[in-house]
């Protein structure tokens, strides 16, 4: 080489500081901009009705009904979206009857486990890996990776991929349904794969 | 460990021989300032590498999506205003470094031989620059990009032969839409910044090769190594390479300087869910909201009826030259001069061979300075004929009196029409704060009071009515209605009290005229089969009838009477604070007032149950419109819809009804229960359109979609 070059000069510790204010400058905002999606966190579940299912029409078959609500997906807002589908599972303990809202009410306010021995309302969704999960056999089965479940929700047959059985969502009586006819769901998602049952979220 | 890692890599990989050769490139005749240009272009093109990568995780290239995603970038992401506003200020910047650059390597000679070739790859590096502006120009999917796009591509248009062709393959199809998004996008993207990285890379290569043209490095020899231990032959670094770093750095300041003064429109975000204030972070994070960044103008919007289109300020003087080139010239301005300087620049070096290079030189220099100067007045001019009075000073209009007036008052529509465009525009980014719709970003707006509602009412209801703006109204008021009442402020307080002290007023009753009633109580038609008109006297009347009872209360010896006067305009003063609160929701109404104003209404020296009823009150009247839900919205469309009906203005009413009749049967349904209307009575006015005007009435801003607001 024949130039020999300035190993330490001002002007190169000048050149490298600009450089570095120049690299912050730019830099900081660009990560705070792509981890811009912790910003965005699945709305906070409420009660919401079923549709398309109705008590009446309840059999020992499970029925499958839409969540429908207003849905943000990034900055697209869709007034009346589906949020997902759920199963309706009746079980051997028949419904009381509702003459007033005020034994709706009452109804509502109990524990949703003494709920569940009259109804259990699943999420489609398989506690697998997220494919949606159908009748099948004598419960349900998964068309992914062949998990099965009975109607109660558990984990059936051996080897099942699945490490929970499927996830079922707290409900309760609509309220404002002057027939008491109709089923409200608190609808979420959760994490896959897991043994608990985490909302996301 | 620093070091072993450095080692490792040099005997793997050679850095250090690798930096060497990057930093300790000789400069014959040393470091100097005016090198700095090239590098400044390539620090800008790595910002816009970046910010544009970055920009790519966030867009959404679709004609439905493109503008509702900037809009999210611009607004609500954090600092996608910074990231935006610098790629959008790093593209004019590139435009302004390009001619410096090219000036200097004029200037010094460096386009002559033997570095023509580069001089003709710097052309090529031009083109592709010029070509990622205009295609990035329309990807926002804006207003601003979309017609000034469709200009360009219209020019394209104009080549001979092979025009339309070529614009039907650059929009993707016969209109503009998805495919020419997506065909833009791939341009912009991938396809441009591809090219323009393999020509700067020979560009740089080539240079390297030949060195940086001074005195001592005319021939461009630096290869050569016996040159290298030239006399002033000074190192890359560290002189130059700080000088290339501040320069950037100043390049890179003016760039941040113009994102934070900020051409954004301001909007208000939507207040945080838990009711509290963003903090320190969120505020700078979400600068956009405050109008730094760049600007966004609104969603395109195919169904605009007067944009007033520029292109970027560095493609005006093209723009401003076809402005003399009209008819069947205008293939001079748009093909023919523009690639004839490409043509010359492409011929410049060849004009360094042997005894000519010193006049070739001098030609080059003088050239180059020419096309500047022109452009530069070209540009001015461009921007001077915008504006009505002209820029400094006014020096620059010609012509005679009859011209000017005429440039005066289009550069005044233009401006009329700049104005408005950025009412809309700041509307649109205001309203998509709540969310976009999925149609796209130009639908809310369609479907805003603000700015859709205030057109359609001085179309469809202008004619007649008028529109006083309130103080805190920001558009002007409407002054075009000829024969109706005024409805700004329409049914509040101020308006009813006026009306009830001053029926007569032209903004009241003072311009209403009603048919003509015969004993059968049906309208009275002349000998031509009009409809005969007389003004409406019922208020006017009852009010000279109060006129008249107040003077002869007020001439009266006992002070029990006298006193009358003053009572009874107390009570004309509750029935109108009493009617302004009807517009309310049941169970919102004010329940003293109610009692107070029924009262006053019920009183028979009022008189006003001789002619009106109000739900709920002892009135018996038929003649004039029931009162009940005044001002509300139901009153309101029942009015436009049905004005002859008995509960409005029945028999007498002149103003035609407006409804949809496009669904079918229902002209036949209206004809059947309004026999006696006719065919000047019944005029087209969508629901949608109905309820955008009766918004913009009561200053309810929120979007029609369907008659359900969202959000």
């Amino acid at each position: 080489m024949a130039l020999e070059p300035q190993r330490r000069s001002f002007l190169g510790f000048l050149t490298f500081g600009l450089g570095a204010i120049f690299s912050a400058i730019l830099g900081v905002p660009i990560v705070c901009y792509v981890i811009d999606p912790r910003h965005r966190r699945a709305p906070k579940s409420a009660m919401k009705l079923i549709d398309g299912v109705k008590l009446d029409d309840l059999r020992a078959t499970p029925v499958q009904g839409v969540i429908r609500d207003t849905r943000v997906d990034g900055w697209t807002l869709y007034p009346n979206d589906v949020l997902g589908r759920v199963w309706v599972v009746k079980r051997d303990q028949a419904l009381p009857a509702f003459p007033d809202k005020a034994a709706v009410v009452a109804f509502n306010a109990r524990p949703q486990a003494e709920k569940d021995a009259f109804l259990l309302v699943f999420t489609t969704i398989c506690p697998h890996l997220g494919c949606s999960v159908n009748l099948g056999g004598d419960g349900f089965l998964c068309p992914c990776h062949s998990a099965r479940f009975t109607l109660a929700g558990a984990q059936a047959g051996v080897g099942n991929p699945a490490r929970r059985g499927m996830d079922s969502l707290e409900w309760e009586i609509d309220e404002d349904d002057p027939e008491f006819n109709r089923l409200e769901v608190k609808y979420q998602r959760f994490e896959a794969l897991k043994i608990e049952k985490n909302a996301i979220g | 460990m620093f070091t072993t890692l450095i080692n490792w890599l040099d005997h793997r990989a050679g850095i250090r021989s690798l930096l060497s050769a990057m930093l300790l490139e000789g400069i014959p005749g040393g470091a100097r300032w005016r090198y700095v240009w090239g590098s400044c272009l390539a620090f800008v093109f790595s910002i816009q590498l970046i910010t544009g990568i970055m920009l790519m995780t966030a867009y959404s290239p679709s004609a439905s999506q493109a503008w509702n995603s900037v809009h999210a970038i611009q607004y609500k992401m954090d600092f996608g205003w910074l990231i935006r506003g610098l790629h959008h200020f790093g593209s004019q910047t590139m435009m302004v470094l390009i001619a410096l650059h090219m000036l200097q390597v004029v200037i010094a000679g460096a386009h002559l031989p033997p570095r023509e070739l580069n001089w003709w790859l710097g052309i090529g590096l031009l083109s592709v620059t010029l070509g990622l502006s205009l295609t990035g120009y329309l990807l926002p999917w804006d207003q601003k990009g979309y017609w000034a796009t469709m200009v360009a591509t219209n020019i394209a248009g104009t080549l001979p032969e092979i025009g339309e062709e070529v614009r039907h393959q650059a929009v993707g199809g016969p209109d503009y839409g998805n495919y020419t998004l997506t065909r833009f996008y791939a341009l912009h993207v991938a396809i441009l910044p591809l090219t323009l990285i393999g020509m700067l890379v020979a560009h740089v290569a080539i240079f390297r090769r030949h060195g940086v043209t001074s005195t001592e490095n005319k021939q461009g020899l630096v290869s050569n190594p016996e040159n290298e231990h030239a006399k002033g032959t000074e190192p890359f670094w560290p002189r130059q390479a700080f000088y290339d770093m501040l320069a950037c750095m100043v390049v890179f300041g003016i760039m941040l300087g113009m994102v934070l003064y900020g051409f954004a429109h301001k909007v208000t975000p939507p207040p945080h869910e838990d009711g509290s204030e963003p903090n320190l972070y969120e505020k700078i994070a979400r600068y956009g909201v405050e109008g730094k960044g760049a600007e966004l103008d609104a969603s395109a919007d195919r169904n605009t009826a007067n944009y007033p289109a520029r292109p970027e300020w560095y493609f005006l003087f093209l723009f401003q030259l076809l402005k003399y080139f009209p008819g069947d010239y205008a293939i001079w301005g748009t093909v023919i001069i523009p690639n004839g300087v490409m043509m010359i620049l492409f011929l410049l070096p060849l004009l360094g061979f042997g005894p000519v290079r010193k006049l070739g030189h001098f030609v080059g220099i003088v050239f180059l300075t020419v096309l500047f100067v022109m452009v530069g007045l070209l540009t001015l001019k461009a921007l001077d004929d915008d504006q009505p009075e002209g820029i400094l000073g006014g020096i620059m209009k010609t012509g005679d009196e009859e011209t000017r007036k005429k440039e005066k008052e289009k550069a005044e529509k233009f401006q009329h029409d700049v104005h408005e465009a950025e009412i809309k525009a700041k509307r649109a980014c205001q309203l998509a704060m709540g969310g976009t719709h999925v149609e796209g970003g130009h639908v809310l707006l369609r479907n805003d009071p603000y700015t859709t509602g205030n057109l359609l009412f001085q179309g469809k209801c202008g004619s007649c009515h008028n529109f006083s703006a309130g103080k805190d109204d920001k558009f002007e008021s409407w002054k075009g209605g000829k024969s109706a009442s005024d409805l700004g402020d329409y049914a509040s307080f101020e308006w009813i009290h006026e009306l009830l002290k001053n029926p007569g007023k032209d903004t009241h009753l003072g311009l209403v005229k009603l048919r003509v009633l015969d004993d059968d109580k049906k309208p009275k038609v002349d000998a031509k089969g009009d409809f005969i008109l007389a003004p409406a006297k019922g208020m006017i009347n009852w009010r000279k009838g109060i006129d008249d009872a107040q003077a002869r209360w007020r001439e009266s010896e006992d002070a029990d009477v006298k006193k009358k006067v003053a009572q009874q305009n107390d009570e004309l003063e509750v029935i109108a604070k009493w009617l302004a609160d009807q517009r309310h929701p049941k169970d919102k109404r004010n329940k003293e007032l109610a009692k107070q104003g029924q009262a006053a209404f019920e009183l028979g020296r009022n008189k006003c149950k001789n002619c009106h009823v109000l739900e709920g009150t002892n009135g018996a009247g038929e003649d004039a419109p029931d009162l009940t839900g005044y001002g509300s919205t139901e009153w309101i469309r029942s009015m436009i819809m049905r004005p002859m009906h008995g509960s409005r203005y029945g028999e007498k009413n002149n103003m035609p009804a407006f409804r949809d009749q496009e669904a079918p049967g229902a002209l036949k349904e209206f004809r059947d229960l309004n026999p006696t209307v006719t065919d000047k009575q019944i005029q087209f006015l969508t629901d949608v359109e109905r309820e955008l005007i009766i918004r913009w009435m009561i200053r309810d801003y929120r979007p029609v979609f369907g008659g359900a607001p969202i959000r």
